[in-house]
């Protein structure tokens, strides 16, 4: 069976955008910056893009466009090939765990995004007080309000409203058709059409928000308050690892995403430029829209005060709670709710298709099956993983701490030592540069070799001693109910490899 | 805005502008040269790319 290949490269370019623009950039990057710094959080966070992020990416693509040439797009299938040992088929499930267990609850949030768009619109969210009366009591009805749509903080059990099932369940049909189209037919079109308008609707919110002056201040003092550098955090050691931790999460690294996406690439299609275009993009997002949107718009409404607890109360909140209220107490508020959640609906429908497609790539180039039958199977069996976190309390964060943030290090970590290690650097090297409208500085190489794996390796000895050790303390039977599933997904794509090697094997 | 806390913004967003620049700059660059490659490759009839030699006899 012949592979897809991707239609352009500008599509390439906006599809490896779109799976790094996500949630995280418009919320996770200011609240980080806020709470590590301010402006002197750019400085770690700089150094940490040149030596983690961007030599990461680099492995990615390589290895992605590597085992695409060889008909593969998934690790367990391209491992073997890079590092000759029985055991690399089964190190490369993990290429297919992190992206499956992160888009079971992914794309869960991604629907709230959906649901608050059409709520926006249709004038469903709570009405803006006529009187201003302090933070806290301005912010509550957001706050119950959210509590309502998603059912979470009464107890064991959560019971989400049947309008936000709905509305996760109408996501997962959106999904299905879009990635039922294929890589140029629908992955490409819906990234030529939404990042564009990502791209379009915050500008225009940025505008907005930093003409915004109220008697509580400006725009402009939360964007004071976001960069005033804080020089005594330099030498905090926990400033440097929330950087790493963010250029590493906001490109999207060790997904095994980037990866599947590359291997649709020709043999000598560039990476080098096409990888940094996406990751520019990526940072043009982050770092000049992410940064001038929640912060300051939280800033100008409630006061500097305020927002530097609002920035500290995490993303969710910023999202679904402070900023409804600001765009409800603004003229046209409505228009810019809409505006502002249908951008993260956008940020994370591009991002959810790509972290979908390792499972069906995997289905499709080891079982042979049809696009059609390796999606509604991958979709069935995410549906119904999904009602853990939907359901369960505290299986989300469970989830997303062991998926979305531990293996996804130790991920990124193998990746980096079979390709320079297993493989060969000068292969690897050579095979970053093949067909490269730019050849990758020379300065990179001990980068890409030593410096990466090392950087890595602390940042992962940091998260074993010292948050692993609370997260393990953490009793309650939902998160054990969370464990078992993820050990459960874990053996089953175990097996899965093993049929899809032993099948191969007898078809040669 | 205050100075330090502009200079922090000016500097990120310049580096985040100037990579972005860069990276298209080069993208387009190349695109524009493979397609004036393809071009001149198909306006040519063929045979008419390379002047025949002059025979040293001749």
């Amino acid at each position: 069976m012949q592979r897809e290949k991707w239609a352009s490269r500008l599509g390439l370019i906006l599809a490896m955008a779109g799976n790094a623009v996500g949630l995280g950039n418009f919320l996770r990057f200011p609240t980080q910056a806020a709470q590590n710094g301010g402006g002197v959080f750019m400085i770690p966070y700089m150094i940490s893009m040149l030596l983690i992020a961007i030599p990461l990416m680099w492995v990615e693509w390589g290895i992605g466009r590597y085992g695409g040439i060889k008909g593969h797009g998934t690790t367990p299938a391209i491992f073997p090939l890079l590092w000759k040992h029985p055991l690399s088929k089964y190190v490369g499930v993990l290429g297919l765990f992190v992206p499956f267990v992160v888009v079971c609850y992914y794309m869960y949030i991604e629907s709230w995004t959906l649901g608050y768009a059409i709520m926006s619109v249709t004038g469903m969210l709570p009405a803006p007080s006529s009187h201003m009366v302090g933070s806290e009591a301005y912010l509550k009805p957001f706050q119950d309000m959210l509590n309502a749509y998603t059912g979470m903080g009464k107890g064991d059990i959560y019971q989400p409203s049947a309008m936000a099932y709905g509305i996760f369940v109408l996501t997962v049909f959106l999904n299905i058709l879009i990635l039922i189209k294929g890589i140029s037919g629908g992955i490409e079109k819906l990234a030529k059409l939404a990042m564009p308008s990502l791209f379009a609707m915050a500008l225009i919110l940025m505008i907005r928000v930093l003409t915004l002056e109220t008697p509580q201040g400006s725009a402009i003092d939360g964007l004071n308050f976001l960069w005033s550098p804080d020089w005594t955090q330099l030498s905090n050691p926990r400033v440097w690892l929330a950087a790493a931790g963010q250029v590493f999460f906001t490109l999207s690294l060790g997904f095994g995403a980037i990866i599947t996406y590359a291997s649709y690439l020709k043999k000598n299609d560039d990476i080098v430029i096409s990888g940094l275009s996406a990751s520019a993009l990526n940072e043009l997002a982050e770092v000049i829209l992410g940064g001038s949107i929640a912060i300051p718009a939280a800033a100008a409404f409630f006061g500097i005060l305020a927002a530097q607890n609002i920035a500290a109360s995490g993303a969710f909140n910023l999202a679904f709670v402070s900023l409804p209220a600001i765009f409800a107490n603004i003229p046209f508020g409505q228009l810019f709710g809409f505006l502002w959640f249908t951008l993260l609906f956008f940020a994370g429908l591009t991002s959810s298709v790509a972290i979908t497609q390792p499972i069906i790539a995997f289905l499709e180039d080891e079982f042979k099956l049809s696009r059609t039958v390796a999606v509604i199977s991958t979709m069935s069996v995410l549906f119904a993983v999904a009602q853990v976190p939907i359901f369960l309390g505290s299986a989300l964060d469970e989830m997303d701490f062991w998926a979305g943030t531990f293996f996804v290090v130790i991920f990124a970590l193998v990746e980096i030592l079979i390709f320079f290690w297993a493989f060969g650097s000068r292969k690897a090297w050579k095979e970053i540069n093949r067909g490269a409208i730019v050849k990758v500085p020379r300065f990179f190489f001990p980068v890409m070799k030593f410096i990466t794996p090392v950087f890595l390796s602390v940042i992962l000895l940091w998260w074993i001693f010292d948050v692993l050790p609370d997260y393990l303390k953490n009793g309650n039977w939902t998160v054990w109910i969370a464990r078992e599933v993820l050990v459960g997904i874990a053996f089953f794509l175990g097996l899965l490899v093993y049929i899809s090697q032993k099948k191969n094997r007898r078809r040669r | 805005m205050k100075g330090d806390a502009l200079l922090f913004m000016l500097f990120s967003w310049g580096c985040v502008i100037s990579l972005t620049t860069y990276c298209f700059s080069k993208l387009f660059s190349s695109d524009n040269r493979r397609k004036g490659r393809r071009k001149k490759t198909k306006g040519t009839p063929p045979g008419a790319g390379t002047p025949a030699r002059k025979s040293k006899t001749s």
